[in-house]
């Protein structure tokens, strides 16, 4: 029995990296401070597990060997004009620059599930920038913390203890010290633990926030009320945040998804940037996946674009709307797929998850889903952070290198090794050196 | 390995007292040696130029913020992207290349070292993961210290010997090369979104001061016995009047030299400035210079202007706020917890601006007015001032006074007031250039076997087409200018990796970080205290901190001298 | 009835994909439609009955829950492939398709179930092209 202390969570976005596993022969037998979704994942993925790789033929589902899958597969990948290389967010960021790579020897796109999560708010910082801190200095310094469209004590459940409203910092005693705010369409679980709910009208949150930045510029509003919310509410709200110590906004899919997506995080970047010339305030997404951030640095500084980069003109080339993935899928141009670390069946709007089942399409993931159902080839890997080492970076960019705790099964291997073979067996099929 | 070697160069080697002596360079194993036998490869060099490998101290290529630089400007890379090719990666950007592009043009200019001179302690393993990625270049990195919450504590309380042990145990943790400073105390003033303006000025919650500051960590160096000086960004950077604090600075650790030197102040254009205001702001370069050199304790580099649209990235996150809140562009900032910060905001120099006129003018007016080349060094503090692919302008502006004089003709009047470039006729020559390109640099840092060429140096050579002999570089500055910007051939660690201007293979090459001098179980009970504290400061667990020299693809330890 | 429609994570589904997508755990915690009791009044449904919601886009049909969220006229489906049957994919150029906020219509579906996820995805999915 082995105790692994200090481990580091790869479920969400908090990449907690206080956790103690400990291991029997091969099984995780107890995961202590995992939040319950962490705990489920920890005990639950080595019943569910895939085991061997499956090709399926003419609809008929078969297990195969590792190497008639990579060979399959490669053949697939090789044989495309136009591949999408998609997902990316439960890996590590040395697998995503393999995958990058490889997009580019196939002139394909590599896209990742932020472009239907986040994008949008990379989008806004394309346009206005972002203002934002690493997890501490909230912890440490913040008496204003609004949560605004996400829903923490369901999403990021260690996230308040650890760095927000609840935890304890060098200048804040705990909860007492700050005061929270709650932002949302509806009320969430999250918001009985705040001060104060503000309940929008859904699809009104770009109203709300440019009423804001009135009244933070003690600018009289006009109307009597804004998104659902009397301009008295507004004005108070306004108050607070200019005559805090330090603010943040940690802000989710709520702004992200609903009607104005980027306009919304532009505007509250906007707001948050403002409020910099009366105090200090910052904002941060809050992301899901615990490697979703690693997609975009990683993206980034190897092709200049966070996200939906498209490598058809034998450079990067990026245009959300155009060379992200749903918009592809939508529009039938990608004639085959790589999906690696993630579910588009399960979470595309159907008519693009239609599309993908359409096309030949090799899957590298661990675990059972609505996408390995339809895969071509479905070849099941390693997990990383527990099966397999791995750099992943938090929500707010700090990188952490992910522990091994157990073998993977004899047929799994690290994303790594099994996207770098199958670079080699495209190089070769493609002839080229 | 094979061998190698390059006959009939025009070599300037100035470390080694080579200027101009049409010599042979021999080359084995990556290394240059005294001769080569018959069976090795020939290049005939044909008269042209012949320099080691550049060495750049200072451009942010790397790391957290650079690639929130690159994040926030797809239209800096729209415009200027390059396709795969059999022997290079695909890549874009002008003033933010990405990764692979970065290395493939320093290389074409013939550069073969590149440091990254800031990055956050705490999100230095995202720095190394691009370096690792770097293409080309040997290199490293500086982490921040000059805002570091334990650090200032330390200090103030007196506890040296602790701070040097912290110091110690984070240049392990995060296999860095250098002590950089960025505008200490204000950073973390930031952090409640204050400043610092003054040298001797109490750092909110902190009793302690910048120059306390300075001074406590130029010790914390020599007892370290680091292979660089501490590398310096000072307060009061961009505005109007800061020349004073620039040379207060450099004044403030005179006395801790000790007939050594004891600190770069980087990027000195930003922090020329007399005048009050922007309307007023003039050139202090002449008395920078003075301070120079009659100091021999002091090195800087010029952080020169490039008239052309650029990004500004630093860890001073109070300045990159003020310029945003100025020139009203879209402005980035991360507060990193305990340690530092950083803010971007992208920039375009005008010529026809009055300001950055004179900016322009300081820049070339320290390199120039400085006597000796080997206390200033050629940057643009990429890629604030410029992309370093202008760094051949510059040794053109430098070379030429024919090319200064036809920018200066058009420079709004007003400016030319207030600078004293047009009284400036010196030009530099091609040992004063390879002095400040790539000798000087590499004395800085200590790297003992790059920026030359003699026997036992790291085989790190640049051809570039022309010659010397027949070109006078003052009147045909051009000739110059194109050179550098396309090498004719340059030598990697013994291999040839670019010809004619072109990458033709791939190189991974090394990443250097300061093993500082420190007793072993000093260093474990350095550790051991701050594992109980760690927590206080930092979200991550102590164990998770630091990077292991196996993360680093190519790591290289130096040790101090 | 018509209501606004909300799509997103919740801590069942969370813990349901855990169990593997193909479980009757993931399926209980997405196959649903979360709705106040007033709303589920209207409609005139108890919990766990079904119930038909349709979309400019597509229709499911799911087992009606009782939602701890007291917000009438607003309902959720925590996100997965019943979800996805309702968004639709035009991202306005963002890449970022409808997730939340837009109108559907409920009906009582008192003779139909809920699919399985292999039902769903067969009858969605799966007709490649040669």
């Amino acid at each position: 029995m082995t105790v692994h202390t200090q481990v580091i969570c790869t479920l969400c976005g908090c990449a907690c990296d206080d956790l103690e596993i400990t291991t029997e022969n091969g099984r995780i037998v107890k995961a202590k401070f995992a939040c319950s979704n962490a705990y489920e994942r920890l005990t639950c993925f080595q019943q569910v597990r895939s085991y061997n790789p499956v090709i399926t033929v003419n609809g008929q589902r078969r297990e195969a060997s590792l190497e008639a899958a990579l060979s399959k597969a490669a053949e697939i990948l090789a044989a495309a004009k136009y591949p999408l290389l998609y997902g990316w967010s439960n890996t590590s960021s040395e697998a995503i620059r393999v995958g990058i790579e490889l997009a580019e020897e196939l002139g394909g796109v590599i896209d990742s599930t932020s472009s239907v999560c986040h994008g949008p708010g990379i989008e806004a910082a394309h346009e206005v920038g972002e203002s934002t801190c690493t997890l501490g200095e909230v912890r440490d310094r913040a008496d204003l913390i609004i949560y605004w469209g996400c829903n923490p004590t369901q999403a990021h459940m260690r996230h308040m203890s650890r760095y927000s409203s609840h935890s304890k910092g060098r200048y804040r005693e705990g909860r007492k010290d700050r005061k929270v705010i709650m932002v949302d369409v509806r009320n969430s679980l999250s918001s009985r633990t705040a001060d104060q709910l503000i309940q929008l009208t859904a699809g009104k949150d770009f109203e709300f926030i440019n009423a804001l930045r009135l009244a933070i510029r003690d600018e009289a509003l006009e109307a009597d009320e804004v998104a659902g919310v009397p301009s008295e509410k507004i004005e108070e709200l306004a108050d607070l945040m200019v005559n805090c110590e330090f603010g943040i906004i940690f802000f989710g899919v709520g702004l992200t998804h609903s009607s104005g997506r980027d306009e919304n995080v532009a505007a509250a970047i906007s707001l948050v940037r403002d409020l910099n010339m009366r105090t200090k305030f910052l904002i941060m997404p809050m992301r899901g996946h615990h490697n979703v951030t690693g997609t975009n640095k990683v993206m980034t500084w190897q092709t200049g674009y966070p996200f939906a980069v498209d490598f058809s003109h034998g450079y990067p080339r990026y245009n959300p709307g155009e060379t992200s993935a749903v918009d592809l899928l939508s529009r039938g141009e990608c004639d085959a797929a790589l999906i690696v670390a993630s579910d588009p069946i399960a979470h595309m709007p159907h008519q693009a998850a239609k599309k993908l089942s359409e096309i030949p399409m090799v899957l590298l993931e661990p675990i059972p889903s609505a996408t390995g159902l339809l895969a071509d080839v479905h070849i099941p890997v390693a997990v990383v952070g527990i099966e397999c080492t791995g750099t992943i970076y938090r929500m707010d960019g700090v990188p952490l290198l992910t522990k091994k705790l157990i073998d993977p099964p004899k047929n799994c291997h690290p994303d790594t090794e099994v996207l770098s073979d199958l670079l080699k067996r495209v190089k070769r099929l493609k002839g080229a050196s | 390995m094979a061998e190698l070697l390059i006959k009939n160069g025009a070599v300037y080697d100035p470390a080694n007292r080579v200027e101009g002596d049409i010599t042979d360079i021999a080359i084995r194993d990556g290394t240059i040696v005294e001769s080569v036998g018959s069976g090795a490869q020939i290049i005939d060099a044909a008269s042209m130029l012949v320099m080691a490998g550049g060495v750049d101290i200072h451009a942010h290529i790397a790391g957290a913020k650079v690639n929130a630089g690159r994040l926030m400007r797809p239209e800096d890379h729209f415009r200027d992207f390059e396709a795969k090719t059999s022997a290079a990666r695909s890549g874009v950007g002008h003033s933010v290349p990405s990764i692979f592009t970065t290395g493939y043009r320093y290389a074409r200019m013939g550069y073969t070292t590149v440091f990254e001179p800031a990055t956050p302690p705490l999100e230095t393993r995202h720095t190394h993961e691009e370096l690792n990625d770097l293409p080309m270049l040997d290199t490293g990195c500086f982490p921040l210290f000059g805002n570091n919450s334990m650090i200032m504590e330390y200090l103030a309380a007196g506890k040296l010997e602790e701070c040097a042990g912290y110091v110690a145990w984070m240049l392990h943790a995060t296999k860095g090369y250098a002590l950089k400073i960025v505008n200490p105390g204000g950073v973390e003033a930031w952090g409640w979104g204050k400043n610092v303006t003054d040298y001797d000025e109490q750092v909110p919650r902190y009793n302690i001061t910048p120059r306390e500051i300075v001074r406590g960590l130029c010790k914390v160096n020599k007892m370290l016995r680091l292979p660089h000086t501490i590398h310096l960004h000072p307060n009061n950077l961009g505005k109007p009047g800061n020349y004073e604090t620039s040379i207060e600075t450099l004044d403030s650790v005179r006395d801790l030299a000790e007939g050594k030197r004891s600190i770069h102040l980087t990027h000195i254009q930003f922090t020329g400035y007399g005048g009050r205001n922007w309307q007023s702001v003039s050139s202090e370069a002449p008395e920078i210079a003075k301070y120079v050199n009659t100091h021999d304790h002091v090195t800087l580099d010029m952080g020169q202007i490039i008239f052309t649209s650029t990004t500004t990235m630093t860890a001073d996150g109070p300045f990159q706020f003020l310029l945003h809140t100025m020139s009203g562009n879209k402005w980035m900032n991360t507060d990193v917890e305990a340690e530092t910060g950083s803010g971007i905001v992208p920039f375009v120099y005008k010529r026809s601006n009055s300001a950055h006129a004179v900016m322009w003018a300081i820049g070339l007016e320290a390199a120039l007015l400085i006597t000796d080349p080997w206390k200033i060094y050629l940057t643009t503090d990429h890629p604030n001032a410029g992309p370093f692919t202008e760094y051949p302008r510059i040794i053109a502006w430098l070379m030429s006074n024919k090319a200064r004089s036809r920018v200066i003709a058009k420079l709004p009047r007003n400016a030319r007031k207030r600078i004293n470039l047009e009284t400036v006729d010196r030009e530099l020559t091609l040992s004063e250039i390879a002095t400040m390109t790539r000798a000087a640099t590499a004395d800085a840092l200590s790297l003992t076997k790059k920026g030359h060429l003699g026997v036992g140096a790291d085989a790190d050579v640049a051809v570039y087409p022309f010659k010397p002999r027949e070109v006078d570089p003052s009147a045909e500055y051009k000739k110059v200018r194109r050179a550098f910007r396309r090498a004719a051939l340059v030598v990697k660690a013994g291999e040839i990796v670019v010809k004619d201007g072109e990458v033709i293979k791939s190189f991974s090459g090394r990443t250097y970080w300061a093993k500082p001098h420190i007793e072993a179980d000093v260093l474990e009970q350095v550790a051991t205290e701050l594992k109980s504290k760690f927590k206080k400061y930092y979200t991550v667990e102590f164990e998770n901190y630091p990077i292991s020299e196996d993360y680093l693809d190519h790591a290289f330890a130096v040790q101090g001298a | 009835m018509e209501a606004i429609l909300v799509t997103g994570t919740s801590i069942d589904q969370a813990r349901g994909k855990e169990h593997g997508k193909l479980s009757s755990q993931y399926k209980a915690s997405c196959a649903t439609l979360h709705m106040t009791e007033e709303d589920m009044h209207t409609l005139g449904v108890k919990p766990g009955q079904s119930v038909r919601v349709t979309s400019p886009h597509g229709s499911v049909v799911l087992t009606a829950v009782k939602t701890k969220e007291p917000h009438a006229g607003i309902v959720f489906i925590p996100t997965g492939p019943w979800a996805n049957q309702l968004t639709g994919p035009h991202t306005g150029g963002t890449g970022m398709p409808h997730f939340k906020g837009f109108k559907v219509e409920i009906q009582p579906a008192p003779t139909e179930k809920a699919l399985d996820l292999k039902e769903i995805v067969k009858i969605s999915y799966g007709k490649k092209k040669s």
